[in-house]
């Protein structure tokens, strides 16, 4: 759920900014809820990062606080891949929204056949649509990347425990915070999916 | 030294593991998402299939096209001032039909928007594989970089369908708001300034199929790029 007052605010804003004029009912696909949902991730993520430097160095002399560190990011890898799988909430919103979308801009330009003022209704639709299908491609993208991610953590957690066994921490702690950089690289992305989400919920379409 | 640590084994690990990628590319991906379409499990397969479709797609637009530009010479030389309205009327609807087709088939709900995702997605985790095996691994380098250019590759499809996307809902604006203006233009004896902007509206349509065109040419090279090179 989310934490940041201030964010559950601009997520609730935002939804009615994104729904306005449509009737939206609770089956329907819904922007804000989709929000709500990436925004959730990207700030469990941000919370896993927070403390994970000095969780590491505190490592130094423990193979099991080393295996621990380890097994968290694993963990948190794990939970933004889950959350964006294709049988996930999120993805099958965003599929359920850009196949509405699709059906509403189909329908405006329909309408447009006989009433040119519905063009540039379907226009903005066109605008919405395009937008819509860069959050897809991003996600993808992160999708992806966590799946790389766990993989290449699971492959060299044999190596970086060996390390610390063989007393070489220094070693150990290069490599985790190799893995924690990759982290940061994919918290970034989430940083960036959360801002094409929120670009998505802005773009009004006047009805 | 613990038994989870055996360095001997991994390069026997990782020759396994590698003859499985090099004889399915996208093994990567298998097992790792939900099936909602049981055929879609060889995302190459599918962006072969789909391709097809939209080649024929768009070979059917192009013979539309075609046929269209011979009727409007048809009805250049009927008499019957009727007549040429009702020609050109169904001519426009006819083509207005067959690119509301072509955004159907160009649309994100679609096996072929499913397939690329899954395509470029199989890539990245590859490319991850790559860059993680040691630097004198056989053809190491070449293999990220080229893997790294089929993912740039995706993404150019993927930029491409959308303007494609954005181009065909244009042409459809364009024939509607041109189907009304050339009635009218009909209506008050301007025929020949008519058939002359019909086929302006006609032969624009060639930039959908010119614009599917690239769509197709750019798929198949990234498909060609995510083959990893043999060792």
């Amino acid at each position: 759920m989310m934490k940041n007052p201030s964010a559950l605010l601009l997520a609730g804003l935002l939804a009615l900014a994104g729904t306005a004029g449509l009737a939206q009912t609770a089956d329907q696909p819904d922007m804000g809820r989709l929000f709500e949902k990436v925004n959730a991730v990207a700030t469990q993520l941000q919370e896993n990062l927070n403390g994970l430097e000095a969780s590491i160095q505190a490592s130094r002399d423990s193979i099991e606080k080393g295996g621990e560190v380890l097994d968290a990011m694993l963990e948190s890898v794990r939970r933004v891949h889950a959350s964006m799988a294709e049988d996930s909430e999120i993805w099958t919103e965003l599929d359920a929204l850009l196949k509405l979308w699709e059906e509403r801009r189909k329908e405006t330009l329909a309408k447009s056949e006989s009433n040119p003022a519905f063009q540039p209704i379907a226009q903005a639709w066109q605008g919405r649509l395009d937008t819509g299908r860069q959050l897809r491609n991003q996600i993808s993208t992160e999708r992806a990347n966590s799946l790389a991610l766990m993989r290449a953590i699971e492959s060299d957690r044999d190596i970086v425990l060996a390390y610390y066994e063989l007393g070489q921490a220094d070693k150990a702690i290069e490599n985790l915070q190799k893995v924690s950089a990759n982290l940061t690289s994919l918290n970034e992305n989430m940083q960036v999916i959360v801002k094409t989400a929120s670009d998505v919920q802005r773009m009004p379409i006047a009805q | 030294m613990p038994d989870r640590f055996k360095p001997a084994r991994v390069p026997l690990r990782l020759g396994l593991l590698c003859a499985l990628l090099l004889s399915a590319p996208l093994w990567a991906q298998e097992g790792q998402y939900s099936t909602r379409n049981p055929n879609r499990s060889n995302p190459t397969l599918i962006l072969e299939a789909e391709m097809s479709n939209i080649r024929a797609s768009s070979a059917q637009l192009g013979a539309r096209i075609q046929t269209a530009m011979e009727k409007l010479e048809e009805v250049a030389r009927l008499t019957s001032e009727q007549e040429k309205e009702a020609q050109v009327d169904s001519l426009f609807f006819t083509l207005r039909d067959e690119v509301y087709g072509v955004l159907n088939k160009l649309d994100l709900n679609s096996d072929f928007a499913d397939a690329l995702n899954r395509a470029k997605e199989g890539t990245i985790v590859l490319k991850s594989w790559y860059e993680r095996q040691p630097p004198d691994y056989p053809n190491r380098e070449q293999s990220i970089a080229q893997l790294e250019r089929a993912i740039q590759e995706y993404d150019i499809v993927e930029e491409r369908l959308n303007q494609s996307r954005a181009l065909a809902q244009e042409k459809l604006s364009t024939i509607m708001r041109q189907h009304r203006v050339i009635l009218q233009e009909m209506k008050i004896g301007k025929v020949l300034e008519a058939i002359a902007a019909a086929r302006s509206v006609v032969e624009g349509l060639n930039d959908i199929t010119r614009a599917m065109a690239v769509v197709e040419q750019k798929t198949q090279q990234s498909l060609q790029a995510s083959i990893p090179i043999a060792n």
